[in-house]
């Protein structure tokens, strides 16, 4: 069973996003801040990551930038979810090795379930 | 010489005139006495040749009387007789003891003495001497060169003027020899070497002699004749009466000669005639005529040749008038012209001194009076003149001048006096006026002084002329650094805004150019000052007309806008986070609606289906409001990019319009595509902004459009442009309310009561877009019948712009 870390700090969020993905087959952890993020990263060992951006204590960019240092992860690859959406954040997470980056509302879960199917192993 | 020809008129002219009768009386004096002397000489000469033909004339007298006397001897019967009976006397030695001989001697001495001959010989046919008048003796030979000879062979009678030898003379006596005897002595002017000097014992002798003849046979001859050497009884009767000088010439030497000169006579036995006259009577024996040196003087002269029997020249006779008496006469006559010169001389310079005063004198007061008037005193006093020629006239022009002088003076004085005062008047309203200028310019400058916002004014070649502390301060230049410079020197506009299609154009140089206001709005441009640092500003650039309408220049107020894009930042960042956390609850409701929908928590039922379906489509709507708040926000805070990139707008479009396709299937609407043939080129265009339109324009179209109606999209293009036509038989925009249409939240009443989604956002957002990629939006509109949108896309395609942002 596919692993799927969703660290995100609004519960409801995390619960849609958890819920669906789990309904969809995968094994899936959550975090409520950024820190927390990456230890489940180093702990839960995931295969996708679905990241947000405004969290506590620590962001979603700054959880990016750890990752992108860390070897380790060079190959896993993490999704942004934001409702922010500007160009320059878009390209400043992408440049932090997101893989892609979608606007909360304007996604639908089934859409996202399949972008993330995109990117596990066959 | 400089004061010569400075002096007054009248000197001058009086000068030139008497240096001209000077000339022309030294010229004519001249001419009249070289043409006298000239003629005096020659008339001189005439006499001198006359009185040598007088000379010649008493001459032959004097021969022809020796002739007659020895012709009537030789006449008288028994004179014959007795001379034929001597010469039949055979012994000669005894003839001196005849009678006859003693009577015949006596008869010839008689003869001699009362003629005053120097001898009388009878000579019998042989030549020998019977008896003479001397005592000489018998049978004697006396020749006289051959022509004692010539005379007794030829049987003649004649006169000759011979040469008698001293041998001959001394037979005569001794007497007659020394009498004959003459020193040579050569002239003054004689050259050197001429005849040397010596002795003439020759006689020169006026002879006359005839055959005598008995029974016509010849007995003899009777030979009479005149020793001419130092006798001067002819010449002392030729020169009483005609004075100069008289001689006779043996030779080239004076025989004799008498000189009648300055009352003192003179001889001058001896002395040679000059070369010249040798020359001419000796040699080419001429007559000679002219001028020659005489004793001790020049002479004017004539000679004659004196020939013998044989026609040789043995002597001559000589005339002349000593010359000093000619200059004499000519001196005098040159004394006389010279008086008369010098006294017309002096009368002309009188007379001409006169005529130049009369002329000038009233000249000279005339220039006096000018000189007055030039100094300003026109109240000289001048009579007028009593003469009526030219300087009359004159004077009476000059007292006509100085009148009408005086009167316009006059005149000029008053006007000058009332110009004066009105110029006077004028400087006076001139200072108020200036002072008034200068309060209203005191408060204008003031008020611009005072102004908050950067006023400046250019000239019409855009050079500043004036302007504030304020735009001074906003652009970090110095007043002074700023007048007289180029706008282009010191306004460096950046264009930062999305939006404007002028955005190349200057606002200054445009509102300068076209004489029309020109305001920029926030955010469209930022001034780069003096430190390099941006500066967002509005411009307001008014043309300064004056009241011809032509512009001479312009007046810029530039506002710093700094504040304003501060809270335009502060604007979007509330939207943006008001967004992110309107989007986070909105998400969760769409993601859990979602999850329901797909029975993800159970199957639903029909109306909890519809139920659900209703608040994910309000869900959706509140979602699509704040997307197209966000992009409104973005396209004003001017920050959008715009990143063109080679696409396929055909495919686009298909693309729009098949994500719409369940809702045209709902409505049972007709689409259409009608492509260019061989499809739409493909051109770099923005395609995510650009999608936006199609989305916007094409979604609007199904909105609006009732079910069953018709829409679509039509491509057609020209050199330049592609053009896009959205077209519907829907609703249609009412008139009243199209100006309105391209505005923000703008939505047609017609369509409010339809209760259609839509946030009034679409088509502001598609305007925007459209012309920040170059093209023009625009649309034909009925209400009730349809909409038409048009927009255009360049086919060379979109400028690329950096940005933060892009549209969702």
């Amino acid at each position: 069973m596919a692993k799927v870390l969703v660290v995100e700090d609004e519960a409801f969020l995390s619960q849609a996003l958890s819920d669906k993905l789990r309904k969809s087959g995968y094994e899936v952890e959550t975090a409520m801040d950024g820190e927390m993020g990456l230890e489940k990263i180093r702990s839960f060992k995931p295969e996708v990551v679905l990241l947000d951006l405004l969290m506590p204590k620590k962001n979603g960019y700054a959880v990016l930038d750890e990752i992108k240092k860390d070897k380790t992860w060079k190959n896993l690859p993490i999704i942004v979810l934001s409702n922010f959406g500007e160009k320059t954040e878009i390209k400043k997470a992408k440049d932090l090795g997101a893989k892609d980056y979608y606007v909360k509302a304007n996604v639908k879960l089934a859409d996202l379930v399949n972008k993330i199917k995109r990117y596990l192993p066959k | 010489m400089a004061k010569f020809f400075s002096s007054s008129l009248n000197t001058r002219f009086l000068y030139y005139m008497v240096a001209i009768a000077g000339c022309v009386i030294a010229i004519f004096v001249y001419m009249i006495i070289s043409t006298f002397t000239g003629s005096l000489k020659t008339e001189v000469q005439e006499r001198v040749n006359a009185t040598l033909e007088t000379f010649s004339i008493v001459f032959s007298e004097s021969h022809d009387q020796i002739l007659t006397d020895v012709e009537s001897l030789a006449r008288g019967q028994d004179f014959v007789q007795t001379v034929n009976t001597l010469a039949a006397e055979k012994d000669i030695s005894k003839l001196e003891e005849l009678s006859e001989y003693v009577a015949l001697k006596k008869q010839i001495k008689n003869t001699q003495e009362a003629q005053g001959l120097s001898f009388v010989d009878i000579v019998d046919s042989k030549g020998n001497i019977l008896v003479g008048s001397e005592n000489i003796k018998v049978g004697q030979k006396i020749s006289l060169k051959g022509y004692v000879e010539n005379v007794i062979k030829n049987k003649t009678t004649g006169k000759s003027v011979e040469i008698i030898t001293q041998e001959e003379m001394q037979a005569h006596s001794e007497e007659l020899a020394k009498k004959a005897l003459i020193n040579r002595i050569p002239t003054e002017k004689s050259k050197q070497g001429w005849r040397t000097q010596e002795d003439e014992h020759d006689g020169l002798v006026m002879a006359a002699g005839t055959v005598i003849i008995n029974d016509g046979e010849v007995v003899g001859a009777i030979i009479g004749g005149v020793l001419l050497n130092n006798n001067n009884e002819i010449l002392d009767r030729l020169v009483q009466r005609g004075r100069g000088i008289a001689s006779l010439y043996l030779y080239d030497a004076r025989a004799a000669t008498t000189q009648q000169y300055q009352n003192i006579n003179k001889r001058a036995i001896g002395t040679l005639a000059s070369e010249e006259i040798v020359n001419t009577v000796y040699i080419t024996q001429k007559d000679f005529s002219g001028r020659a040196f005489e004793l001790d003087e020049w002479y004017l002269v004539a000679y004659q040749p004196i020939r013998n029997f044989e026609n040789e020249v043995i002597g001559s006779i000589a005339r002349g008038i000593p010359e000093s008496e000619v200059t004499s006469s000519i001196g005098s006559i040159r004394l006389r012209f010279l008086i008369i010169g010098v006294g017309m001389f002096v009368l002309i310079y009188f007379i001409t001194r006169f005529l130049v005063k009369s002329i000038t004198r009233p000249l000279k007061e005339l220039a006096i009076n000018a000189n007055r008037l030039s100094h300003g005193n026109l109240d000289i006093d001048i009579q007028p003149p009593e003469r009526e020629d030219e300087i009359g006239d004159l004077t009476h022009s000059f007292i006509n001048m100085k009148d009408k002088l005086h009167e316009y003076y006059t005149k000029l004085e008053a006007l000058v006096a009332e110009r004066t005062q009105e110029l006077r008047q004028k400087v006076r309203d001139l200072e108020i006026a200036r002072h008034s200028i200068e309060d209203e310019k005191n408060k204008s400058e003031s008020i611009l002084q005072n102004v908050g916002d950067g006023v400046l004014a250019l000239n019409k070649d855009k050079e500043f002329i004036a302007c504030n502390e304020a735009a001074s301060d906003l652009l970090d230049y110095r007043i002074p650094e700023i007048i007289g410079k180029d706008l282009d020197a010191i306004i460096n506009l950046k264009y930062i805004k999305l939006t404007d299609k002028n955005k190349d154009v200057n606002p200054i140089i445009k509102a300068i150019e076209t004489g029309n206001v020109v305001a920029t709005g926030t955010g469209e441009f930022a001034v780069v000052t003096k430190k390099k640092k941006g500066i967002p500003v509005t411009i307001t650039a008014t043309p300064l007309k004056d009241p011809s309408g032509e512009i001479h220049g312009g007046v810029v107020v530039i506002k710093d806008v700094t504040k304003e894009q501060e809270i335009d930042k502060m604007k979007s960042e509330f939207v943006s986070v008001a967004s992110h956390q309107l989007r986070t609850p909105l998400s969760a409701s769409k993601w859990f609606l979602e999850m329901l929908m797909d029975g993800d928590a159970g199957k639903l039922n029909k109306e909890q289906s519809e139920y659900i379906d209703h608040i994910t489509k309000s869900n959706e709507r509140m979602i699509a409001l704040v997307n197209d708040l966000l992009n409104v926000s973005r396209i004003e805070s001017g920050t959008i990019a715009i990143e063109p990139i080679l696409t396929d707008i055909d495919g686009m479009i298909e693309s729009v319009i098949f994500e719409l396709a369940h809702i045209i299937k709902q409505k049972k609407q007709k689409t259409v595509f009608e492509k260019l043939s061989g499809g739409t080129p493909q051109i770099k265009i923005d395609p995510k902004l650009i999608r936006q339109v199609f989305q916007n324009l094409i979604s609007n179209a199904v909105k609006y459009t009732p079910e069953g109606g018709k829409l679509g999209v039509r491509v057609s293009r020209d050199a330049k442009f592609l053009t896009f036509e959205v077209f519907d038989t829907g609703v249609g925009i009412p008139k009243s309310q199209q100006s309105k249409v391209f505005k923000k939240f703008f939505r047609a009443d017609n369509v409010i009561t339809l209760q259609t989604e839509g946030t009034g956002l679409g088509l502001y957002v598609a305007k925007s877009v459209v012309e920040a990629s170059g093209g023009k939006i625009w649309f034909k509109s009925e209400e009730g019948r349809g909409t038409n949108f048009f927009f255009t896309l360049p086919i060379a395609g979109s400028t690329r712009r950096e940005g933060e942002k892009t549209l969702i």
